[in-house]
C-alpha cells in the first residue's frame, strides 16, 4: 500500500516542510509541540527506565493516577472523534464531508496518544505480549485491550478509504459500532468493579461514551473552526453548535444522575460523593458544561465555539482525573498512619506524559495540516 | 431541542437501573458484621482452646527437616527491648535476609513481637552511626572530627587517666542499658569504679522490685514471675499488655483469658489488655494506692484471706488491719471514681479465686512518687491471697548460672568513698537519680565523667535541661550507642557499637517455671562500617589504660567459649541451638517445697518494721496526689506495640507502620476544645515549658476526660536520625514535676500536667 | 481436646500440615482461622510478614486495624487482622487481563510474578484492599543494595530479587499467599508462628481431623465483607 501521499503526506512536501522547519518558518506551534514532545518523552523515558518508584506518585493506595486518567481522556476523545464522524456523515453530510479525514486521524492519533500514557503506567509494559498468550475472557481490560485494537485497525481501515475516496456507507457503521463496544467495554472496565462505590455503576459505561462524544465533538469543534477560518465556510461548523449542545446536555444528565445516586446511597464508600458534591456540582457541572452551553447558546460564533471547545477539552480532562482519582480518596482499610482521606499529587513525570500526549498529537496534526495531508482526500473528489 | 427530551428520558431509565443496583447492595450489607452482632457473639462465647508452653524440638522451623535450606541459619537474641526473645537470622550472601523466632526460646517460644521482626530495620538503617566521633565543638552543639578507634579511644584513656589522678577512679560513672553492659562494668571495675546505675531501676521497675523486696524478700524478676497462664483471676494495674509487648507474658496472658481467667484491668486508659477484659476500671490517675487499700481492708474485713497461709507465712496482719481502717469502699470511690459495688465486687472475686489469683506488679513503676508503697500494696494484697508460690499466681523460678571468664585477675581493691544513694535508704540498686545530683552539686563527692552505653538519657531521664547541666559540669562524657540518638550530641567522644546482629555479646540467662534459659548472642554478619562490640572496644580500651590483664580473651566467640566450658556447658549446642534450656525446680509451694523470705522476720511483712525504722509508713498509707488544675490534663504515656521508646523511632520498618506518636484526647472533651481528629497541636506544661516540635490529636473513647496519653519515645531531636528527627512530641519534654520516691529514689514521672495549645 | 491441652498449638497445625502435605495438592484446602477475641493487637504478625516476604516500604500484606467501639467508659476494641482472604470466589482475578493472578488448584490466589504486567487491576477489585502495587521503593535509600531489601525473598518458592524496576516482583501486584513458600516446605505461616496472642490458625479444612476444621465449623465464626460473594477462607473467631 502506498503509504507517502495516502497514509503520509506526499513525500515531497514533508521534504519541503522539513526544510521550512529547518530554516525556523515551521510555525511556532510545531516548535512548541515539538518541544513538548522532546520534554514529555524525556518524562516518559524517565519513567520507563528509571522506573515507577523514583518517578511517580501513584502507589497501592492510588494504584490508578494522572496516566491512566489521561489514557482514558485520550482514549474517549479518539472515540468522541468516530461519533462525531458519525453524526456529521448522517445527519450533516455534505456539510460535514470536508472534516472527515481530519476528524478520523485525530481519532488514530489520540488513540495512539492514549496509548502513550497507559503504556507509563503499566508495571511491566514489555509483557503485553501475555494479552495473547495468556489471555482473560472474563477480563474487561482484556476486552478493552482486544476492541482498542481492533478500533484502532478499523480507523486507519476507515481513514485510508478516505485518503483514497473508497468510502463506504458500510464501513461507517463498523467504524461507529466498534468504537462504541470499544468504549462500553472501557467504561465497564471501571463501571463493573463492584467493589470501588465511585466507580460502580451500569451508567458509566453511557457516561463514558457520552463524554468520549463531549470531548472528541469538542477537539473536532476547533479542527473544523481552524480549518474554515481560513476558507470562511461557516456553514460546514454549524453542525458542531448542535452537536457540542447535545453532548453538553447529555453528559449534564449523566454526571446528575451519577451524583445523585451516589449521594443517595449510604455504603461506606459513597461519602465521597456526599464530600465532593459541593465541587461536582460547582466545577463538574456548572464549569464545565453549563458555562460552555451558555457560551454557545448566546455567542453563536466561530470565538464562541472555539471558547466553548476550550473549556469542555480542559474540563473534561479535569473530569477523568476526578473520575479515577476520587474513587480512591477513601481508604477501603484504613490502618496505622493512613490518613482518613488518601490525596495524591500526580509528580513532575506524571505530568510529562500528558505534556507528551499533548504534544504528539499537536504536532503531528499540525505538521500534517500543514503538509496538506488532508487534502489528498479532497483532491480527488474535484 | 429534542434530542435532549430524549435523551433526558433515557437517563432517567439509567437512573433507575442505578439506584436499583445501590439498594440490593445495601441490604447485603447487613452480613457484614456489625458492632451489635459482635458484642452479642463475643459475650457468648468463650475460647475453647487452652495451650501450653513447651515446644517439642521437631516444631524447629529452623532445622534441617524444614525451611529454607539454602539459606544459613543462625540462633541469636533479640536486644529491640530487654526481653532478649530467641531470635533465627537466615543469611544469604552475607546479608541477614529474614529473621524468625526461635522456637527454644523461653522468652519467645518461636514468636517475635512486632519490634522483634524488625531486626532488619535495625540492622540495616543507613543512619546508624559509622565510626568514632570526637566532638571538637561544644555538649548540646557538635562540631563532629571523625575519628580512628586509636585515637578516639586514646582521647577517652588520657582524660580516664587524668579523671583518677585528680578525683580518684569512683567518680566516673556508668549509665547503662542492655546486654553490653556487662563489659563496661568490667572495665570499670577494673578501672576502679563500682559508679553504675542503669535507668531501668530509677526509672522503671525500682521501686515495684523493693516493694516486693520489702514484703516477701524477693522481687518479681525480669521476665517476671506471674503465672498468668494459670491462673483464674488476673488484675492488672496500668500495666498495658499488647501494647507493652513483652513477648512470652503477653502470650501467658492470652493463654489466662482465652483459658477462661477472669480479667480487671485498672487503668485510666482502655489498654489493648484491657478490652479483653471483663471489667475495666477506669480510675482517677494516681489514685490506685486508694483502690488497693479499699481492697485491703475489704478482704480482711470480710475474711476473704488465705488465713492458713497468711498464719504460716506473714506477719503484722493485726498492724495491717488497725491501719486500713479508714480506707472503706465509699471512701476509695470518691478518691478513685470506681463505684464502691465494683470495688466490693472485684474484692470478693479475689476471694473466691484465691489463692490461683495473680495481682499484677506490673513493670514501670515510677509513676507518682509513693510507688513503692503502691507496690507495697500490691505485695500484701496477693500476701492476703496466698499467691505467692501458688499455681496461677507467683511462680518460684528455676535460675542457672554461668561462671565468669576463668582466670582474671582480681579487681583493684574497693577504696570506700561516700554513698552516693544515702538518701534513699533503700536503694537497693544504684540510682541514676543521685549521678545526675553528684553530677550538679559535687555532693556528697564529684562525678566526672559519664559512659553512657545503650540509653538515651536526654529522653529517659526527667527534666531535662537538669540533665543537660549535669552534663555540662562533667570532665568527660562518652555515649556508646548504635545511632546517632539525642544524646550523642551531649558526648565528647562517641563510640559505634555494631548491633546485636553482628556481635558476640555477654550471655543472657533467664528464670522461668521449672527451667532456666541460657542464651547466646553471635554474629550473624560481619559488623558493618567501622563498629565494633563491646567485648573488643572495652578490651582496646582496657590495653590503653594499662589494663590488658583484664581482657585476656582473643574474641568474643573465645570469650564465650570459655565461660561455657568453666560451667560444663555444651558451647557447640549453644551455638547450634541459641538457648540451652535447664529443667528443673518446683515452682510452686508444696509441703517439700517450702518457701524462705529474705526479709529481717523470715516472714512476708504485712507490716514493715524496716520502713518503720526509717521512718516510712509500715502500712502503705494513702495521700492524694495533686489534681490537673483547669485547662490542664494529666500528661499519661506507654507504650506503643511498634516501638521500644526512641531506639526503634528510626527503625525503617517500625516507621512504615508508625513514623509519630499522638496525643490521645477524650472524644467529647476533645470536641468540647474545638479539637480535630488528625491535626496538630502544640503542647505545653504547667510550669509553661511547651514541648517541642507539633503532635497530631487523637480522638478517643478509650481514655478518661482529666488525662492525656501519648507513647514515649517519639519526639526525638537529633539531626542524624533522619526518621525519627522531629516526629511527634516527647513526654521527656514536659517531665518538670518529678517528685522522688523518699524509700528508693526513683523518679516519678505522672505528675505532670499540659495543655493542648491549637494550631502548631 | 483434653489430650492437647498442654501442647502448644503451633505444635498442633505443625502436625495438621504434614498430613495435608501427603494429600494431592489439589484435595488440600488451606485456610485461616484468627480469633479477635485472643488477638492483643500486637501486629507482630504484620511485622514477621514484611520480615518473611521482604515487602517495600507501604506494602503490609497483614495489617491489624485497630476501631473503637463504645463511647467512653463503656468502651471497647476490636482488633482485625487483615491478610488475603484467598477467596474462594475472588473478584481480583476475574479482571486480570493476562491471568497472571487466579486461584490454584488447591484455591489459593496466586500472582504470577513472571506475568504481572502491573495494570494494577486487581488492586482496585480486591473489596479489602488486600493487594499493593509495589512500584519500587526501597526503605534504605541509594544503600539499598548493601542491604537484604535486594535480596531473594523466596515468595511462592521461585527467586524473586528486587534488583532494579526491570526485575519483579517491582512492578508487579503483591499479596499475602498464605506463605505458600513455607507451607509447601513444612512450615506454617509467618503470621501464625510469630502471634502472641495465639489467635492464628492455619491449616487444610478439607482435613476433618485439622484444628482449623473443627475451629470454624462452629457458630462464633464469621467471615467479612461477604456481602461482595467473595466466600473468604479466612474466617474470624468472635
Ligand atoms: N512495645 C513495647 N513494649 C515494651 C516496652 C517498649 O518500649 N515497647 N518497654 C518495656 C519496658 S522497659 C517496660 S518498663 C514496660 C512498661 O510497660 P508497663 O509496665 O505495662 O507500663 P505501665 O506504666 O504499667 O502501663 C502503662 C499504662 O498505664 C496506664 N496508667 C497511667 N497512669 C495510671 C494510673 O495512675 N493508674 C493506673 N492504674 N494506670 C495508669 C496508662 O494509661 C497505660 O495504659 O514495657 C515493656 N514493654
Ligand atoms: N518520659 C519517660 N521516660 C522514661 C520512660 C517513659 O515511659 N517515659 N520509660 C522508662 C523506662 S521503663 C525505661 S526501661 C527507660 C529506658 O531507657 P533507655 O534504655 O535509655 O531507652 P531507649 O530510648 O531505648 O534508649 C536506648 C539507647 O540505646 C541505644 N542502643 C540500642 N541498641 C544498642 C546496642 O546494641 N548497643 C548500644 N551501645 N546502644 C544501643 C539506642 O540507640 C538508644 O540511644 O526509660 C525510662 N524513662
Ligand atoms: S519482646 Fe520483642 S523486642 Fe523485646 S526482645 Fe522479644 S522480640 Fe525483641
Ligand atoms: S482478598 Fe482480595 S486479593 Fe485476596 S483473593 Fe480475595 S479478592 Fe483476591
Ligand atoms: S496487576 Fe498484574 S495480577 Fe493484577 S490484574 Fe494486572 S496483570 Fe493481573
Ligand atoms: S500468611 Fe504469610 S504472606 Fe500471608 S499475611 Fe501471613 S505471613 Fe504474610
Ligand atoms: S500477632 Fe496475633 S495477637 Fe498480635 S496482632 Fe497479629 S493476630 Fe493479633
Ligand atoms: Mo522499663
Amino acid at each position: 500500500m502506498q503509504i507517502f501521499g495516502v497514509l503520509l503526506p506526499e513525500k515531497d512536501r514533508l521534504l519541503s516542510y522539513f526544510g521550512q522547519f529547518k530554516q525556523g518558518k515551521g510555525g511556532l506551534v510545531v516548535y512548541l509541540a515539538l518541544l513538548g514532545v522532546v520534554v514529555g518523552g524525556f518524562g516518559v523515558g524517565s519513567i520507563f527506565f528509571r522506573g515507577h518508584g523514583e518517578t511517580i506518585n501513584t502507589s497501592s493506595l492510588v494504584p490508578w493516577g494522572l496516566q491512566i486518567s489521561t489514557y482514558v481522556y485520550f482514549a474517549l476523545v479518539s472515540g468522541g472523534c468516530i461519533f462525531t464522524n458519525f453524526f456529521g456523515n448522517m445527519f450533516f453530510h455534505a456539510k460535514y464531508k470536508p472534516l472527515a479525514s481530519r476528524v478520523i486521524f485525530m481519532g488514530l492519533i489520540t488513540a495512539i496518544a492514549g496509548f502513550t500514557a497507559l503504556a507509563s503506567e503499566l508495571g511491566h509494559v514489555e509483557r503485553m505480549y501475555f494479552f495473547i498468550l495468556s489471555p482473560n475472557p472474563t477480563s474487561p481490560m482484556f476486552w478493552m485491550s482486544v476492541w482498542y485494537t481492533a478500533d484502532i485497525t478499523i480507523l486507519l481501515v476507515e481513514y485510508v478509504n478516505i485518503q483514497r475516496n473508497k468510502h463506504s456507507k458500510s464501513m461507517l457503521y463498523v467504524s461507529f459500532i466498534i468504537p462504541v463496544i470499544t468504549y462500553v467495554s472501557l467504561g465497564s472496565l471501571f463501571g463493573a468493579v463492584g467493589t470501588m462505590p465511585y466507580y460502580y455503576s451500569s451508567l458509566l459505561p453511557v457516561y463514558f461514551l457520552f463524554t468520549g462524544f463531549l470531548s472528541g465533538n469538542a477537539l473536532c469543534a476547533i479542527i473544523a473552526a481552524y480549518q474554515f477560518k481560513t476558507s470562511g465556510g461557516f456553514n460546514s461548523v454549524r453542525p458542531f453548535f448542535r452537536m457540542q449542545k447535545i453532548a453538553l446536555a447529555s453528559v449534564f444528565v449523566l454526571t446528575f444522575c451519577r451524583n445523585i445516586i451516589g449521594i443517595a446511597s449510604n455504603l461506606s464508600g459513597y461519602v465521597i460523593f456526599r464530600e465532593t458534591f459541593f465541587v461536582n456540582v460547582v466545577f463538574g457541572m456548572g464549569a464545565a458544561l453549563v458555562i460552555p452551553f451558555i457560551i454557545l447558546m448566546y455567542r453563536r460564533t466561530l470565538g464562541g465555539l472555539v471558547l466553548s471547545s476550550l473549556i469542555v477539552l480542559l474540563t473534561q480532562f479535569m473530569a477523568r482525573l476526578d473520575l479515577v482519582v476520587e474513587g480512591f480518596r477513601v481508604p477501603v482499610f484504613r490502618v496505622y498512619d493512613m490518613p482518613e482521606r488518601i490525596s495524591y499529587f500526580p509528580s513532575i513525570y506524571e505530568m510529562l506524559v500528558v505534556v507528551a500526549s499533548v504534544s504528539i498529537v499537536a504536532m503531528v496534526y499540525i505538521v500534517c495540516e500543514k503538509t496538506g495531508l488532508f487534502e489528498i482526500a479532497g483532491k480527488e473528489t474535484h | 431541542m429534542n434530542y435532549f427530551t430524549s435523551l433526558y428520558a433515557f437517563s432517567c431509565v439509567l437512573l433507575q437501573v442505578g439506584v436499583h443496583i445501590q439498594v440490593i447492595g445495601e441490604v447485603n450489607v447487613s452480613s457484614k458484621f456489625s458492632r451489635r452482632t459482635f458484642f452479642k457473639v463475643s459475650g457468648a462465647t468463650t475460647a475453647g482452646l487452652t495451650v501450653a508452653a513447651a515446644l517439642p524440638k521437631k516444631f524447629l522451623s529452623w532445622a534441617e527437616e524444614a525451611g529454607q535450606k539454602d539459606m544459613k541459619q543462625i540462633p541469636t537474641f533479640c536486644e529491640l527491648c530487654f526481653w532478649n526473645c530467641g531470635l533465627i537470622a537466615k543469611v544469604e550472601n552475607n546479608k541477614v535476609v529474614k529473621v524468625d523466632g526461635n522456637p527454644l526460646s523461653l522468652r519467645g517460644r518461636g514468636r517475635l513481637c512486632g519490634r522483634g521482626n524488625a531486626a532488619l530495620g535495625a540492622l540495616y538503617d543507613p543512619d546508624r552511626l559509622k565510626y568514632p566521633m570526637i566532638n571538637i565543638g561544644k555538649r548540646g552543639e557538635p562540631v563532629w572530627k571523625r575519628a580512628t578507634w586509636d585515637e578516639a579511644l586514646g582521647v577517652i584513656a588520657q582524660k580516664m587517666k587524668d579523671i583518677k589522678q585528680k578525683y580518684g577512679p569512683e567518680s566516673m560513672a556508668l549509665i547503662y542499658h542492655g546486654t553490653g553492659a556487662a563489659f563496661w562494668k568490667h572495665m570499670m571495675h577494673a578501672y576502679g569504679s563500682t559508679l553504675a546505675a542503669a535507668p531501668s531501676f530509677a526509672q522503671c521497675r525500682g521501686p515495684r522490685d523493693i516493694g516486693f523486696v520489702l514484703t516477701f524478700g524477693s522481687d518479681v524478676g525480669s521476665p517476671e514471675y506471674y503465672d498468668f497462664s494459670k491462673s483464674k483471676y488476673i488484675v492488672l494495674l496500668g500495666s498495658h499488655l499488647g501494647e507493652n509487648a513483652h513477648n512470652s507474658q503477653v502470650q501467658d496472658i492470652v493463654k489466662g483469658y482465652s483459658g477462661g481467667a477472669k480479667l480487671t484491668v485498672v487503668d485510666p486508659r482502655l489498654s489493648n489488655i484491657a478490652s479483653k477484659a471483663e471489667r475495666w476500671l477506669p480510675i482517677r490517675p494516681a489514685t490506685d494506692l486508694a483502690l488497693l487499700l479499699a481492697w485491703i481492708r475489704i478482704i480482711i474485713e470480710e475474711e476473704l484471706y488465705d488465713k492458713e497461709y497468711v498464719e504460716k507465712y506473714a506477719t503484722g496482719l493485726n498492724e495491717l488491719r488497725a491501719a486500713v481502717q479508714q480506707y472503706t469502699p465509699e471512701w476509695a470511690e470518691a478518691e478513685t471514681t470506681i463505684g464502691s459495688d465494683v470495688i466490693v465486687a472485684v474484692a470478693r472475686e479475689l476471694g473466691e479465686f484465691a489463692p490461683n489469683v495473680c495481682i499484677g506488679a506490673g513493670r514501670y513503676s515510677t509513676w507518682y512518687g509513693d510507688d513503692t508503697q503502691r507496690s507495697r500494696a500490691i505485695a500484701i494484697l496477693n500476701a492476703l491471697l496466698g499467691t505467692w508460690g501458688r499455681e496461677g499466681g507467683y511462680f518460684f523460678p528455676t535460675g542457672a548460672t554461668v561462671p565468669e571468664y576463668p582466670g582474671l585477675p582480681a579487681y583493684p581493691e574497693h577504696v570506700e568513698v561516700a554513698k552516693l544513694d544515702a538518701a534513699y535508704p533503700f536503694a537497693l540498686l544504684q540510682t541514676t537519680t543521685s549521678i545526675k545530683q553528684a553530677s550538679i552539686s559535687g555532693q556528697p563527692r564529684p562525678v566526672k565523667a559519664w559512659f553512657v552505653y545503650g540509653s538515651n538519657l536526654m529522653k529517659t531521664l526527667p527534666d531535662k535541661q537538669e540533665t543537660i547541666k549535669a552534663i555540662q559540669n562533667l570532665d568527660l562524657m562518652v555515649a556508646i550507642d548504635t545511632m546517632p540518638m539525642d544524646i550523642i550530641n551531649y558526648a565528647d567522644v562517641v563510640l559505634p557499637e555494631c548491633t546485636y546482629m553482628e556481635r558476640y555479646d555477654n550471655i543472657n540467662v533467664g528464670k522461668f517455671k521449672g527451667e532456666a534459659e541460657i542464651a547466646l548472642r553471635q554474629p550473624t554478619v560481619e559488623p558493618m562500617w567501622e563498629s565494633k562490640p563491646s567485648w573488643w572496644i572495652t578490651r582496646e580500651l582496657g590495653n590503653k589504660l594499662g589494663l590488658a590483664e583484664f581482657f585476656p580473651w582473643k574474641d568474643g566467640e573465645e570469650y564465650i567459649a570459655k565461660r561455657c566450658e568453666a560451667g560444663g556447658i555444651d558451647f557447640a549446642q549453644l551455638k547450634r541451638d541459641g538457648v540451652i534450656i535447664k529443667k528443673g525446680g518446683n515452682p510452686y509451694i508444696t509441703d517439700e517445697n517450702q518457701p524462705e523470705f529474705a526479709t529481717p522476720s523470715g516472714k512476708i511483712e504485712l507490716y514493715s518494721k524496716q520502713l518503720q525504722e526509717k521512718g516510712f509508713d509500715p502500712v502503705p498509707q494513702y495521700t492524694r496526689h495533686l489534681t490537673p488544675p483547669a485547662g490542664y490534663f494529666r500528661l499519661l504515656f506507654g507504650r506503643s506495640p511498634l516501638h521500644t521508646f526512641s531506639r526503634t523511632t528510626n527503625n525503617f520498618m517500625l516507621t512504615d507502620l508508625q513514623k509519630e506518636n499522638a496525643v490521645w484526647v477524650n472524644a467529647k472533651k476533645g470536641k468540647e476544645l474545638g479539637l480535630k481528629d488528625g491535626e496538630y497541636v502544640s503542647l505545653v506544661n504547667q510550669d509553661g515549658v511547651i514541648a517541642n516540635g507539633r503532635i497530631k490529636v487523637k480522638l478517643t473513647q478509650r481514655l478518661r476526660d482529666d488525662a492525656v496519653y501519648m507513647n514515649h519515645g517519639f519526639g526525638v531531636h537529633a539531626k542524624g536520625m533522619s526518621r525519627a528527627n522531629g516526629k511527634g512530641i516527647a513526654d521527656d519534654d514536659l517531665l518538670t514535676q518529678n517528685a522522688i520516691d523518699p524509700i528508693m529514689g526513683g523518679t516519678a514521672m505522672r505528675g505532670n500536667f499540659v495543655k493542648i495549645v491549637k494550631g502548631a | 481436646m483434653s489430650s492437647n491441652e498442654d501442647k502448644d498449638i503451633l505444635d498442633i497445625m505443625h502436625e495438621d500440615l504434614q498430613r495435608a502435605l501427603q494429600k494431592p495438592r489439589a484435595e488440600r484446602r488451606w485456610a485461616m482461622a484468627i480469633d479477635l477475641k485472643k488477638c492483643i493487637g500486637c501486629h507482630a504478625c504484620t511485622t514477621g510478614c514484611m520480615s518473611e516476604n521482604l515487602t517495600p516500604p507501604e506494602i503490609h500484606y497483614r495489617p491489624v486495624k485497630e476501631e473503637e467501639i463504645g463511647e467512653f467508659p463503656n468502651t471497647s476494641m476490636r482488633f482485625l487482622p487483615r491478610p488475603c482472604m484467598q477467596c474462594d470466589a475472588p473478584t481480583c482475578t476475574p479482571v486480570c487481563p493476562v491471568t497472571a493472578t487466579y486461584k490454584r488448584d488447591d484455591g489459593l490466589v496466586v500472582i504470577d510474578y513472571n506475568k504481572c504486567i502491573g495494570c494494577r487491576y486487581c488492586i482496585v477489585a480486591c473489596p479489602y484492599g488486600a493487594r499493593s502495587a509495589d512500584v519500587g521503593h526501597y526503605f534504605t535509600g541509594d544503600f539499598h543494595e548493601k542491604t537484604y531489601e535486594v535480596e531473594n525473598s523466596g515468595e511462592y518458592g521461585k527467586t524473586f530479587k528486587r534488583k532494579s524496576h526491570w526485575h519483579s516482583p517491582i512492578g508487579n501486584a503483591r499479596k499475602c499467599h498464605f506463605c505458600i513458600h513455607r507451607v509447601e516446605k513444612g512450615e506454617l505461616t509467618r503470621c501464625t508462628t510469630t502471634c502472641l496472642g495465639h489467635a492464628t490458625y492455619f491449616g487444610d479444612i478439607n482435613d476433618p481431623q485439622a484444628l482449623i476444621t473443627k475451629l470454624v465449623s462452629k457458630p462464633n465464626v464469621i467471615k467479612y465483607k461477604e456481602e461482595f460473594g467473595t466466600k473468604p477462607m479466612v474466617y474470624y473467631i468472635i
